[in-house]
């Protein structure tokens, strides 16, 4: 509990580090979000106006001094383009994320754990090289190419799965597939490489000796040996999924926060964007958190250690 | 010259303290005795820059010949790969793509190795607060969502090549530092770095001549498995529209510019992608091989 | 320790079930027209956007609509309103309403409602739509002023529940068509009041008189609209709409070939796709409608010094295949445009095409006749075409394309892309040399064409022109004043005349044909006048 406790403290610099770095960032791009709101037609007095009207005349201390200020309300800011509150936003965007980024785990770490057990078992013959095939597509394949022919094959050709995402469990099979299939590529190379180094152990052989069978051997001890990097890693990819879905949740036309965050940058809509990232942000540092905790509970060593 | 030979045996001198006998040169070359795979891999790597270094040479056409009316062809004699939505030839263009993509590939991974490194490495000698500022400003780049700060850098600095090369940088140079400083760090207290500070070596020398130089192996693998993510990471912000810039071409822009006639003229997409998938596996198998032979503290991180 | 890794596995998958749940809904019985489109809809407030029709088209109604009649002209029809006069000045409109109008809500539309509307369309503050009414008696002193709470703008005077009048302070012959673009929606005084900020954007204060009802609207999703049960005018063939957002156009080709949308607009997709996919297996199911609009490539006199030359830009314009553009890049769907008006467009007159012609030697002799030499590159001078990321995929091969023909005629015009805000902003502050852009009509008068771009020296600069002649800018903002139509005309094409022939302040590319693809649902379609993207789903016919 102390440690998690000393983590969480640890975490806060990082954050304020990020609130201030994003907001400088989105200060200095250019484009004026009064302009992109106003579209084609505009008159000088209407830019005025709307400038005045989202307080982006006032100098950026104090800009950043009242959105700190309400950060610390719970108020993320109102949206220039929907008029709306950030956090409404994005919590109507973030079950989608979610489903979409769990799922995506859960495929990536079945596929993964599983192509990287046969793999390792197999070594080196046609299973193997299957398997790691697979998973190696995953990982080489731009991922809009990956949504794009999961979709064409399996709900265009052979119409097994909508072509879009309404929310449903099924319509999130293939976006889920799309962003999980690169996670559970190096996650199939990373059992198969800690398996095979396990297996090479001394005491693998001991209980080979003792005649146990190699698929009880492995399944007893060596997964318990080789999957501590492997479930560290797996902690980090949900982190990474829920914040690296843009591309998926665009092919599927999925309303998600990674679509939030590219609509607004289109926007120049600053508070949804600060608010985008900052949110994302933070469940990546929660899922660095976890990770680290998994890690110390799981490793004995680093028990010990500590 | 003087600074190579100090290096040679600065590795010599630690890897014979570790109990390892053999030198990088002797490592590459039982790579690609043991492991067929990434001496293929690193054959086909070389072949692919050479194809790039000899574009112009090589290509039939120039890089951006339109020609209207030819555009959208299938492969034929004239044009072996056909032609794009501009009627350009698209094997010229996968050689000029090339170019680019690799340059995409390996100048990100440069800077972020030396950011990474020389941070790293500060870090990890000074420690103390230096180390604490230096770490956090990591965990800070580390914390932001990849693709959406590449996005904000673009979007500030204005889509072209170097900044491509900023925005793909900006989040490997941390996972540099944190390696070159883990290890900077327990190669602080080896007797050979204490006795090169007993004899009052300078703190900047033996940083970079003493330290430096055994993390290398690590940064030859980090550096190979950097260059596949980059050109990877550069197809996705050319899918958003803000990667390489038309009329120039890379092979992310090119299969993002052919994918709407993926069902009328689908060579034209699936041929930049099958390449990228090639090299992309080409540099993950040899960062692997380079893996197994150079770096035995990595395998298990 | 397993515990808890099973417990967070557990955990993630039940996650995953119900994280969704609930957020699928499907529509309920009556026939439903299904839509799809990759932008997403932002509001439903006509009075905030100039280019999210959708809604305000659908729910709401004007006071006039325009329709194509069979000439293929556009023709302004009555629709809120049963009769109207205007006074000899031409500066008086009496207007008469119909008495068997209510809004979705049951409520009787009023002359009251449309005096508040009108007089909020000038008043409230962030609107992007004020300067339709810069005629109407007292537009000065209530622009944006937040004002439209308590009294009506002087201008609008309301006899009784169906009798109002409209004062201007200039005649103005284009007005009435204005109040026939989708901006001038009428809205219930009562809802909009009780709404405040939320009007736009809560759907449940979206209540007008039109054919269908915003029933559900979600961001980036989409939205459903149902029946009017009180409208006024014929039910329409479906009772309802069910409109997705779908970002990818690929996507959205594969989806409408899967029967899962009914209209698919062909804008995203390149036209060589379009012909290999569409224009075969469904060809009797493409419509075409002409798009009121005119592609021109502008060229900046301010920023560069070879553009400020008008032999330059004639050469420029000389050096341009429009032809093979329009048969390769938009398959030939399109013609070639040689002024400001496209056909169609009241204003428009055949005294002023054929005037352009493709002359790439004659461009040369141009330049070099006017001393210009090459440079080290085989370049006489250089100059930058921005574009715009939001350009449609057949935009910016035209762009591209042009680049290719200007450079191969010795012309170094290179290519910058700019995302979408930073093109609005380099072009607002004048900065661009040149791009490639459409100006589409909102109201059938070429007022709204030329003063756009010509109305004044701040808005020749603010769409990076340049153009300074201000005697001729004095004279567009004056041509609306002129009372005799015949006479108006003739201005306005001298006026097209010295800019775009002698002047060459922007080069006419070409008129696009828009086009869509039906499935077997519909049976017909009629597409918006001037051929927008959003129209009336109640001109969308059923298939038995």
């Amino acid at each position: 509990m102390k440690q998690v406790l000393k983590r969480l403290i640890g975490a806060i610099p990082v954050l304020i580090g990020v609130v201030l770095l994003i907001f400088l960032m989105l200060r200095v791009i250019p484009g004026n979000p009064v302009l992109t709101l106003l579209g084609e037609h505009y008159s000088d007095a209407a830019i005025e106006r709307l400038t005045l009207s989202m307080g982006l005349d006032k100098p950026i201390l104090v800009q950043f001094f009242n959105y700190v200020i309400g950060l610390f309300q719970g108020d993320l800011g109102t949206s220039y383009k929907y008029s709306r509150a950030v956090s409404e936003m994005i919590m109507d965007a973030f079950p989608y994320t979610l489903k979409l980024a769990c799922m995506g785990v859960v495929f990536a770490w079945v596929v993964g754990l599983t192509s990287g057990i046969i793999a390792a078992i197999r070594q080196n013959r046609l299973l193997d090289r299957m398997f790691m095939g697979f998973a190696l597509m995953g990982v080489s394949m731009p991922v809009f190419m990956t949504s794009l022919f999961l979709q064409y094959i399996f709900a265009f050709q052979l119409k097994w799965f909508p072509l879009t995402s309404t929310g449903s469990f099924i319509s999130m099979i293939l976006p889920a597939i799309a962003l999980g299939w690169n996670s559970a590529g190096s996650i199939a190379r990373m059992t198969r490489s800690s398996l095979i180094e396990v297996m090479q152990a001394d005491y693998i052989d001991t209980a080979k000796a003792k005649g146990l069978f190699k698929a009880a051997v492995i399944m007893k001890h060596a997964l318990k040996n080789s999957l501590l990097p492997v479930i560290t890693m797996m902690a980090l990819q949900l982190a990474s999924m829920l914040s690296g879905a843009v591309i998926t949740e665009t092919v599927f036309a999925i309303p998600g926060i990674g679509r939030l965050a590219t609509t607004a940058i289109g926007n120049r809509d600053m508070p949804v964007l600060q608010g985008t990232i900052l949110f994302t942000t933070v469940i990546v540092i929660l899922g660095n958190l976890l990770a680290d905790l998994l890690y110390s509970a799981l490793d004995p060593r680093i028990r010990k250690g500590n | 010259m003087d600074e190579v030979k100090a290096m040679d045996f600065n590795t010599e001198n630690l890897s014979s303290q570790i109990g390892e006998k053999d030198g990088i040169k002797e490592k590459l070359w039982r790579m690609c005795r043991q492991n067929k795979l990434a001496a293929v891999s690193a054959i086909v790597i070389l072949l692919i820059i050479l194809l790039a270094v000899f574009a112009p040479v090589i290509a039939p056409y120039g890089e951006s010949d339109t020609s209207l009316t030819e555009r959208l062809a299938g492969p034929s004699s004239e044009h072996i790969l056909g032609t794009d939505y501009l009627g350009r030839d698209v094997f010229t263009r996968l050689l000029y793509g090339a170019r680019v993509s690799l340059v995409i590939g390996v100048m990100p991974s440069i800077i972020a190795l030396v950011v990474g490194v020389t941070l790293g490495l500060l870090a990890g000698y000074l420690g103390g607060w230096v180390d604490y500022v230096i770490m956090r400003v990591a965990d800070v780049m580390l914390s932001i969502p990849s693709l959406l700060l590449a996005m904000v850098v673009m979007y500030i600095m204005g889509t072209s090549v170097v900044t491509l090369f900023i925005a793909l940088s900006l989040t490997s140079w941390a996972s540099v530092a944190r390696v070159v400083r883990s290890q900077t760090l327990s190669l602080k207290e080896t007797e050979y770095v204490e006795a090169a500070r007993s004899i009052g070596v300078k703190r900047w020398t033996i940083m970079f001549r003493h330290i430096m130089p055994n993390c290398i192996p690590s940064l030859i693998v980090l550096f190979t498995l950097n260059i596949p993510s980059a050109i990877l990471s550069e197809s996705s912000l050319s899918f958003l529209g803000i990667g390489v810039q038309p009329p120039s071409a890379s092979w992310g822009l090119m299969v993002n510019e052919a994918k709407q006639y993926l069902f009328t003229s689908p060579w034209l997409c699936l041929i930049p992608c099958l390449v990228i998938m090639v090299v992309v596996l080409a540099f993950n198998f040899l960062g692997d091989g380079l893996r197994d032979v150079l770096d035995p503290y990595m395998k298990k991180q | 320790m397993k515990k808890l890794i099973v417990m967070v596995l557990c955990a993630l998958l039940a996650a995953s079930l119900f994280a969704g749940a609930g957020m699928a809904g499907e529509a309920d019985a009556g026939r439903t027209l299904n839509i799809a489109w990759t932008g997403d809809i932002e509001t439903y407030d006509a009075h905030m956007t100039t280019q999210d029709y959708c809604i305000p088209i659908n729910v709401f109604d004007r006071l006039f609509e325009i329709v194509i009649d069979e000439s293929g002209s556009a023709q302004l029809v009555n629709s809120l309103v049963t009769d109207y006069t205007v006074s000899e000045d031409g500066m008086t409109f009496d207007f008469t309403l119909r008495d068997d109008v209510k809004f979705s809500d049951g409520n009787q539309l009023t002359a009251d409602d449309v005096a508040y509307t009108f007089t909020r369309l000038v008043a409230v503050e962030g609107s992007q739509q004020e300067y339709l009414f810069e005629t109407v008696a007292g537009y000065e002193d209530y622009t944006g002023t937040g004002n439209f709470h308590d009294a009506y703008i002087p201008g609008i005077t309301v006899t009784d529940d169906t009798h109002f009048t409209i004062q201007l302070t200039t005649p103005y012959a284009g007005f009435l068509n204005i109040l026939g673009s989708p901006a001038c929606c009428i809205f219930e005084k009562s809802v909009v009041e009780a709404a405040g900020d939320a009007f736009g954007q809560d759907p449940a204060f979206c209540i007008g008189s039109g054919a269908y009802t915003l029933d559900s609207w979600t961001r980036d999703l989409g939205a459903t609209l149902g029946s009017n049960e009180y409208y006024w005018g014929e039910k329409p063939d479906f009772a309802s709409v069910n409109i997705q957002i779908i970002p990818d156009s690929d996507t959205l080709s594969m989806m409408f070939q899967m029967d899962q949308v009914d209209i698919l607009d062909c804008t995203n997709m390149d036209s060589a796709v379009v012909a290999a996919v569409y224009k075969t297996a469904y060809a009797e199911k493409i419509v075409a409608a002409p798009r009121l609009g005119t592609s021109y490539m502008a060229l900046n006199q301010a920023t560069n010094e070879a553009l400020a030359d008008p032999t330059v830009r004639k050469a420029i314009a000389m050096s341009i295949d429009r032809q093979t553009i329009i048969d390769q890049l938009l398959n030939g769907d399109g013609q070639v445009v040689d002024g400001i008006y496209p056909e169609g467009l009241v204003g428009y007159t055949e005294e002023n095409q054929g005037w352009l012609t493709y002359d790439p030697e004659g461009a040369v002799k141009l330049l070099e006749e006017a001393g210009y030499t090459k440079d080290d590159n085989g370049y006489y001078f250089s100059f930058v075409i921005d574009n715009d990321e939001n350009n449609s995929s057949t935009r910016q091969a035209v762009i591209m394309a042009i680049s290719d023909m200007l450079q191969k005629n010795g012309i170094n015009a290179t290519v910058n892309n700019n995302d979408h805000s930073s093109w609005l902003d380099k072009r607002k502050a004048g900065e661009i040399d040149s791009y490639v852009s459409t100006w589409t009509a909102d109201y059938n008068d070429p007022d709204n064409f030329i003063a756009t771009f010509w109305g004044s020296e701040s808005r020749a600069s603010g769409r990076s022109l340049g153009y300074t002649n201000t005697e001729i800018m004095d004279r567009v903002s004056s041509a609306p004043t002129i009372i005799d139509e015949a006479e108006r005309l003739a201005e306005y094409a001298a006026l097209e005349k010295k800019i775009i022939e002698e002047d060459v302040s922007w080069i006419p590319l070409y008129q696009e044909t828009h086009l869509f693809v039906l499935s077997n649902n519909v049976s017909d379609f009629i597409p918006h006048w001037a051929g927008y993207s959003d129209y009336a789903f109640a001109g969308v016919k059923a298939a038995n």
